[in-house]
């Protein structure tokens, strides 16, 4: 029985508080997929694992970037090259389910939250491309749904994802060398995680996919409490992994906030590096403009 | 100026450290709030660091000034303004002494003293009554009770008859100079003129005495059985008459007394019979008469018969003279019937009726309104020094700024548990 939030005036219709609240994920991959796409002119995976098909002559309008050069240069006439999509792309979904993807923020969406709709929209995104789309998950104990095609493997891969709890400390290391090797070929890998994991060990799995010619994307989920700390007086901490407290006040906050900017620094430096695609999200924003920035900066090429 | 009426509670405001101490050393109530991670996230700073470091200012002043308000308010200011002591200036504090010696009741003016009392009470700001027969312990203890009086103008009142040997002047001087002393004089400053007279032969005696107003004189016997007789006459005429066996006015030998020639009857005639110049003569010798006589004022014509003179004045003119009246001694006294020489006269007249012999005399002499005056003193004005008697303090201002403060207080405190409050929800 879906649970729906009534909408405030001036809500959007993609707002995680109000898409997190429906209990039927497919319906709101759904929703999610088809608003962000919409207005973008093109398949969002086009180009992706395209196979050469053939030439013809170039028409006012077409994308420069497949003109073929050497051919004008031999020729003086202007080709475009023609691709055919391949339904051969594996992707991959790895979400992180520690313990403490299930804070929440300001407006009650916890990461956990977040990442499922992300992951649904992602998921949906990727399967109705006809593309095989799996899933892993990361947190207390490893899950693991192997990519394929289909309708009705999507609607299993929702529902376990719509199982998912956070809970326990995190080993993405090894999930990520799991979701990897079920990759097999060329494959793209979307991990969306709170990234308060062993940052070394992590970045050496992301940095093998890579070179496994693999595409990689990186979703930094968080909410704005986490960036901001907005505490005021003082407040006994709990680590929601460790359970270790800690008391602090309202004058640490500058210095955590600086911390927090340069663990997101490094991140996006450690991506950057690797040709990884970061898109660093916050759970108050619309779902539409996370998947949006995200597809655009991927067409685009470079972690942002 | 102010004034402390508990100037100790100052050492209150030594309190205003203990804010001071519980907010640094207190540590606050912290929610448990449960976060991602604690990696960036430093601790609280040592305790010694803490000691240095005062949280929440605003509420730590408030409680710090709560404290100081609470301390001056228990010390009991009183500020010294002009205003203030012009209003003490403006209000007595009387202490009231009322003789209620027998003597008044006898002279029928205690209840006089007592409606003098109340009317000065009623015009007092603060007042206290002293009943006493004893007027100089009375008015010690008005003394010490006017000491401690509110701040005002401090007077003790003296209501008595001031009889000499009821009360002493030394009594008044005793009292503190800047307190001021009015005495109060009930019933007539004049004298009371009793006597007895020896016993006679035949055991009889009289006694005699003249109140003020000269409209009674009892005649009785040495056994203390009164005599019938009473006075005849209007107010300002005696005549004096008794039964048989009395020696002085007696029905065979009746005396008749005029005061200043008024009621004198139209047929005065010269003294005649043996009885009466007796009377007349023995009169004129009396040493008391004539020493009482000096100073009074002359009758009219008084020297002119048929009148006898008996006793002159210091210019020589008679002012006591005798004639007959039918068959009475006629005395004519210059001066009201309740004067000295009047008394002087009766019984300088009755003591030369033949037969009777010297007596005994009790004389009532009360103050004169003279020497009452020269003891009254007004109020001296109030001084800063009469503070320490203040009746009430400022303070009761400062227990409102106080009573104020704490429901700021309370405000402020459940404020900040209900933010923290809002913030582990948020958290939760």
């Amino acid at each position: 029985m879906e649970r729906a939030l009534p909408r405030q005036p001036g809500q959007p219709l993609l707002d995680p508080a109000l898409l997190s609240a429906i209990a039927d994920l497919e319906f709101v991959a759904r929703v999610t997929v088809d608003g962000t796409i919409a207005g973008l002119h093109r398949s969002p995976f086009h180009g992706y694992s395209a196979e050469f098909s053939q030439y013809r002559h170039y028409r006012p309008g077409d994308d420069l970037k497949y003109v073929d050069w050497k051919l004008l240069a031999r020729t003086d006439r202007i080709y475009t090259r023609q691709y055919r999509e391949t339904t051969n792309m594996v992707a991959q979904i790895a979400v992180d389910t520690s313990g403490s993807m299930a804070f929440a923020g300001a407006k009650g969406v916890t990461k956990i939250a977040y990442a499922k709709l992300l992951a649904a929209a992602l998921a949906h995104l990727v399967s109705r491309q006809g593309d095989g789309v799996g899933l892993v998950t990361f947190g207390e104990r490893i899950g693991l749904l192997p990519s394929r095609t289909g309708a009705s493997h999507l609607r299993s891969l929702l529902i376990e994802l719509s199982k998912v709890e956070a809970a326990g400390g995190t080993s993405a290391a090894p999930a990520l060398r799991r979701a990897i090797d079920l990759l097999r070929r060329r494959g793209l890998l979307l991990v969306i995680s709170d990234l308060y994991d062993e940052g070394e060990t992590v970045e050496r799995e992301l940095r093998r996919a890579v070179s496994m010619g693999h595409e990689v994307a990186i979703f930094h989920v968080a909410t704005r409490e986490e960036v901001e700390f907005s505490y005021r007086g003082d407040v006994e901490l709990e680590d929601m992994e460790t359970g270790a407290v800690l008391r602090t006040g309202a004058a640490a906050a500058a210095d955590y906030r600086k911390a927090f900017s340069e663990f997101v620094e490094r991140w996006r430096t450690r991506c950057l590096r690797h040709g990884i695609l970061y898109t660093r999200v916050l759970t108050d924003e619309p779902l539409d403009v996370s998947l949006r920035t995200f597809l655009l900066d991927r067409h685009q090429g470079p972690a942002r | 100026m102010i004034a402390w009426l508990n100037p100790l509670a100052l050492l209150g405001l030594l309190g205003v450290a203990v804010p001071i101490l519980i907010h640094l050393l207190r540590q606050p109530s912290a929610t448990r709030v449960r976060f991602p991670s604690l990696r960036f996230v430093q601790p609280s700073r040592t305790i010694a660091a803490r000691m240095r470091r005062l949280t929440d200012v605003p509420l730590l002043a408030v409680r710090m000034l709560l404290v100081a308000l609470a301390a001056v308010a228990l010390a009991q200011p009183v500020l010294l303004t002009p205003a203030r002591l012009d209003a003490w200036n403006a209000r007595t504090a009387r202490a009231i002494v009322v003789d209620v010696s027998p003597a008044l009741e006898r002279a029928g003016v205690a209840a006089a003293a007592r409606e003098a009392a109340a009317d000065e009470q009623a015009t007092a700001f603060a007042s206290a009554v002293f009943e006493s027969a004893d007027l100089a312990s009375a008015i010690r203890r008005a003394s010490d009770w006017i000491d401690t009086a509110p701040p005002a103008r401090r007077e003790i009142v003296v209501i008595s008859d001031f009889r000499h040997g009821a009360w002493s002047p030394s009594s008044i001087s005793d009292v503190d100079a800047s307190t001021g002393v009015r005495l109060v004089q009930v019933g007539s400053p004049r004298e009371e003129l009793s006597f007895e007279s020896a016993p006679r032969l035949d055991r009889q005696a009289v006694e005699v005495s003249l109140r003020g107003d000269a409209t009674a004189a009892t005649f009785k016997e040495s056994s203390g059985r009164p005599d019938a007789t009473g006075i005849e006459g209007a107010d300002d005429a005696i005549a004096v008459v008794s039964a048989a066996g009395t020696p002085a006015g007696s029905a065979e030998q009746p005396i008749a007394f005029t005061f200043g020639g008024r009621g004198l009857p139209a047929d005065v005639a010269p003294l005649r019979t043996g009885w009466m110049l007796a009377t007349a003569v023995r009169m004129a010798e009396d040493d008391e008469l004539r020493t009482n006589a000096l100073d009074a004022t002359a009758i009219d014509g008084a020297e002119s018969a048929p009148w006898y003179p008996v006793a002159r004045a210091l210019d020589g003119r008679v002012v006591v003279r005798a004639g007959r009246a039918g068959d009475r001694l006629l005395i004519d006294v210059a001066g009201a019937s309740d004067s000295l020489l009047a008394a002087t006269a009766i019984r300088s007249a009755l003591l030369a009726r033949q037969g009777f012999a010297s007596a005994s005399e009790h004389e009532i002499v009360r103050a004169t309104p003279d020497e009452l005056s020269r003891l009254t003193r007004t109020p001296a004005p109030v001084g800063p020094e009469a503070v320490q008697h203040a009746d009430r303090s400022d303070g009761r201002w400062l227990w409102a700024l106080v009573l104020g403060l704490m429901i700021l207080e309370t405000w402020m405190r459940r404020s900040r548990t209900a933010e923290a409050r809002e913030v582990a929800a948020r958290a939760a």
